[in-house]
């Protein structure tokens, strides 16, 4: 033992809570930084919300000044009465676990409940101003790294000015650089949606956002169905009308002490036609971005009716999964209850079993009641469901159907067609990459041919990568297997064929330039298409090809799992060293590569229609439990909603055809 | 009986035996689990987690026993951490012909994903291999 290491009662260190939030913040907000900055924000607008949700809050302003932030509000204002010789407000700012919220008297429900929220912000901010009006006077008391550094002063009956002026809370915080260098705003955008999501669940509230110059104020008054049809804006709609339901419940009393109470149920469910579809849910305004038992319960009760309605127009054989009845589903789930259990004092997701039955019960209720009478909604819900059911299977067999018999056997190309013509609908909102501007041009930057070569764009899809080129090239033609690509490509190249990469129907030697992007994965024997395009090539001609690549053995299996559920034709977990020796294998010569990392939104790149909802399911699941080999080889971040973002690593190859 | 005895019994058999088919059940029943959950059956899903935490710790209690011999697939020791390196660098060396080979089967049998799949596989395997510690 190492001597220096004295383990005796000296040792013991007794940290106050205000202490012990300042020496591990993470533990209570989650993390530090822009997030961290983000969750006090959020304590506070939230303490406003709690006085909106009985009815005693219409204003709430949230300026950023000074560094920091102030946030007011027209509430009740926080109580400045005397306990225990220190004032009520000074006990909320400093001493953890006070607050009004854990009885019944002041707050019906309440989206804070630990009474910590006020204590975190005060004991992170560098400096710390809160105002008060009650009763016609003004109060005023400043704090330090959460001590006092004022005593409560009473200003008079002075007005101030904005929410507060009259009645309510004004806090200002500027978060301490010790612990947030060099941050004291988030960017404006980030809030916007935040606020925007805030008035839509609180109708007839008003929230405003003075940032940067500009003063941004957000209102509804059509409430959840509203708010679904914003998440649902550029889907079409299945049924006119959001579903939209509220109900009352009494909660029963069991020996559990946070048992009981009354439980507010209210929801807006409105299913498009679109593949994917995005459903939140709230426990007394907070979003619980992992859900928990409000939501089960509402996706339990989905499936228990609708499979009861669509039994009896399944085929034989055919069957449905919960998750091809959610497809499409915009939904907003909100839940008011006094004493809500969460994971954490970050609010993920609620635990509170007690909730799941009596939401299950109050969703399928108002849905058989929906169905009873409407006799097209049924119909449509469940025809739409099959349809995803029968996407699922479609795309299982799409690999099969795509298998490459035997070393001379023609691929079966249905399967591509398929695939190609209907995601051609919406191609360019599909992901990023493929219009990410930057990555098109680390293909253009590579061209080394004349001004007047001619180019071929092999599997051009919408032609931009062949429209990259332009300015610096003569002609530039596409082809493609698929019709509906081959009208998308001629709005932006000179020429389109439609045709076959393992029989391109030009002669040899035609071609400058070759283009291709993002194809060769998808092709059993690749060395045959790369063959192909050796044959157009005229001699010194080059081949520029994009391949989005594992970026080495410690990813390539995790990262072949995620692509191969994405994507059923995937068939060649191509490396860079795989890339290099088809190349050289067809006779290229002067291979060189670029490297470019692009962040892809996962989200989106798995929201289409070869990708059914249990496969994008699965995905989500090999990030969020990826392989730490794999995660330090591979870059990627789940964000504190759940969205996933991942860095792609593509090599943008150049070579080129011995003369 | 001393404890070296055990080995080559159909005692040693059939604990091999049991040890691969609990591992195989554990890693199984969370894959159920998993599906069983998305599918709806939160009950199920719930008992077949509890199901493959119990054939976890089943193999754990095969592996007490077959330790005595050494590890379970080449009756090697495995005491020290030498040992534990050179058995998974025997492992991986008996492995990686055998992934190779069904990478070239499934390519020639016409299952492209299946060969690449088999290939990516052989790379992260040897990816581990290159990452053990030097001996000290």
């Amino acid at each position: 033992m190492n001597p220096a290491q004295r383990y005796d009662a000296s040792m013991i260190e007794v940290l106050t809570t205000m202490q012990a939030i300042r020496r591990r913040p993470s533990m209570y907000i989650g993390a530090l930084g822009a997030a961290g900055l983000r969750h006090l924000l959020t304590e506070l607008v939230q303490n406003a919300i709690d006085e909106a949700l009985d009815g005693h809050c219409r204003r709430i302003r949230v300026t950023a000044e000074r560094g920091g932030y102030r946030v007011e509000d027209d509430g009740r204002g926080i109580p400045v009465d005397v306990i225990d010789g220190r004032s009520a407000l000074e006990l909320v700012m400093t001493e953890p676990f006070s607050s009004a919220k854990f009885s019944e008297g002041a707050y019906s429900r309440s989206g804070g409940l630990h009474g910590l929220g006020l204590c975190c912000v005060n004991a992170l901010s560098e400096r710390l101003e809160v105002e008060v009006c009650r009763d016609g006077r003004r109060w005023r008391m400043d704090f330090s790294q959460g001590a006092p550094i004022t005593p409560l002063q009473d200003l008079g009956p002075d007005p101030g000015s904005g929410p507060a002026a009259e009645r309510g809370t004004s806090i200002f915080f500027r978060p301490d650089p010790l612990l947030f260098p060099g941050l004291h705003t988030l960017p404006r955008d980030s809030l916007i949606d935040w606020l925007q999501e805030q008035s839509l669940l609180n109708p007839g509230l008003s929230l405003e956002l003075v940032q940067d110059g500009q003063s941004l104020s957000f209102s509804s008054a059509d409430g959840l169905p509203g708010y679904a049809k914003t998440l649902a804006a550029d889907r079409p709609f299945l049924h006119p009308r959001p579903l939209h339901l509220l109900a009352e419940i009494d909660l029963p009393q069991t020996a559990d002490p946070y048992s009981g109470g009354r439980l507010r149920v209210e929801a807006a469910l409105l299913w498009t036609r679109a593949y994917g579809g995005e459903r939140r849910s709230y426990v007394n305004h907070v979003r619980t971005p992992l859900g928990g038992a409000h939501a089960e319960g509402m996706e339990e009760a989905i499936a228990l009716v609708l499979l009861e309605a669509a039994r009896p127009l399944l085929q034989p054989g055919e069957r449905l999964l919960p998750a091809d009845l959610l497809e499409g589903l915009c939904a907003v789930l909100s839940v008011r209850m006094r004493d809500p259990l969460f994971e954490g004092q970050t609010k993920l997701r609620l635990t509170a079993d007690a909730v799941r039955p009596p939401v299950r019960d109050a969703v399928a209720a108002h849905l058989r009641a929906a169905l009873a009478a409407d006799p097209a909604l049924g119909p449509a819900l469940i025809g739409k469901a099959l349809e995803a059911g029968r996407a699922r299977d479609a795309a299982r067999r799409a690999g099969e159907r795509a298998r490459y018999r035997s070393p001379d056997a023609v691929i079966s190309k249905e399967a591509y067609r398929e695939q190609f013509g209907i995601r051609s609908r919406d191609w360019h909102r599909s992901c990023r990459w493929l219009t990410d501007s930057a990555l098109l041009g680390q293909h253009a930057d590579l061209c080394a041919v004349a001004p007047d070569a001619e180019v071929l764009d092999v599997c051009c899809g919408s032609g931009v990568v062949g429209a990259s080129f332009r300015g610096r090239v003569g002609r530039i033609t596409g082809l493609d297997l698929t019709p509906e690509m081959v009208r998308l490509a001629g709005q932006r190249l000179d020429a389109v064929v439609q045709g076959d990469v393992y029989d391109i129907p030009f002669p040899d030697a035609r071609f400058d330039l070759v283009v291709n992007r993002e194809v060769l994965h998808l092709l059993p024997r690749p060395e045959r298409p790369v063959a192909e395009i050796f044959r157009v090539l005229k001699p010194g001609g080059q081949l520029i090809v994009g391949q989005m690549l594992p970026y080495s053995a410690a990813d390539a299996a995790w990262f072949f799992r995620i692509v191969k559920k994405k994507q059923p034709l995937f068939f060649n977990n191509l490396m860079e060293e795989d890339m290099i020796a088809l190349l050289e294998g067809a006779g290229f010569t002067d291979i060189t590569a670029a490297e470019y990392l692009q962040w892809e939104d996962i989200d989106l790149w798995i929201n289409t229609w070869e990708t059914p909802p249990l496969l994008r399911q699965e995905i989500r699941d090999l990030y969020h439990h990826a392989p730490a080999e794999a995660r330090a080889a591979h870059p990627f971040r789940i964000e504190a909603d759940g969205h996933i973002y991942d860095q792609w690593r593509w090599l943008v190859f150049s070579a080129f055809k011995p003369r | 009986m001393s404890q070296t005895d055990l080995h080559g019994t159909r005692t040693h058999a059939a604990l091999k035996l049991a040890f691969a088919q609990d591992a195989q059940a554990a890693r199984l029943y969370q894959e159920f689990a998993r599906l069983a959950e998305l599918d709806g059956a939160k009950d199920l899903a719930a008992l077949l987690r509890r199901m493959a935490e119990t054939c976890a710790m089943l193999a754990g209690g095969h592996l007490d026993f077959l330790r005595r011999i050494g590890d379970p697939l080449l009756n090697s020791p495995v005491e020290d951490a030498a040992q534990i390196r050179a058995a998974v660098e025997r492992l991986a060396a008996m492995d990686a012909p055998d992934l190779r080979e069904a990478a070239a089967t499934a390519a020639a049998e016409g299952f492209f994903d299946i060969s690449s799949w088999m290939e990516s596989v052989a790379r992260t395997r040897a990816h581990h291999l290159a990452r053990l510690p030097e001996q000290p």
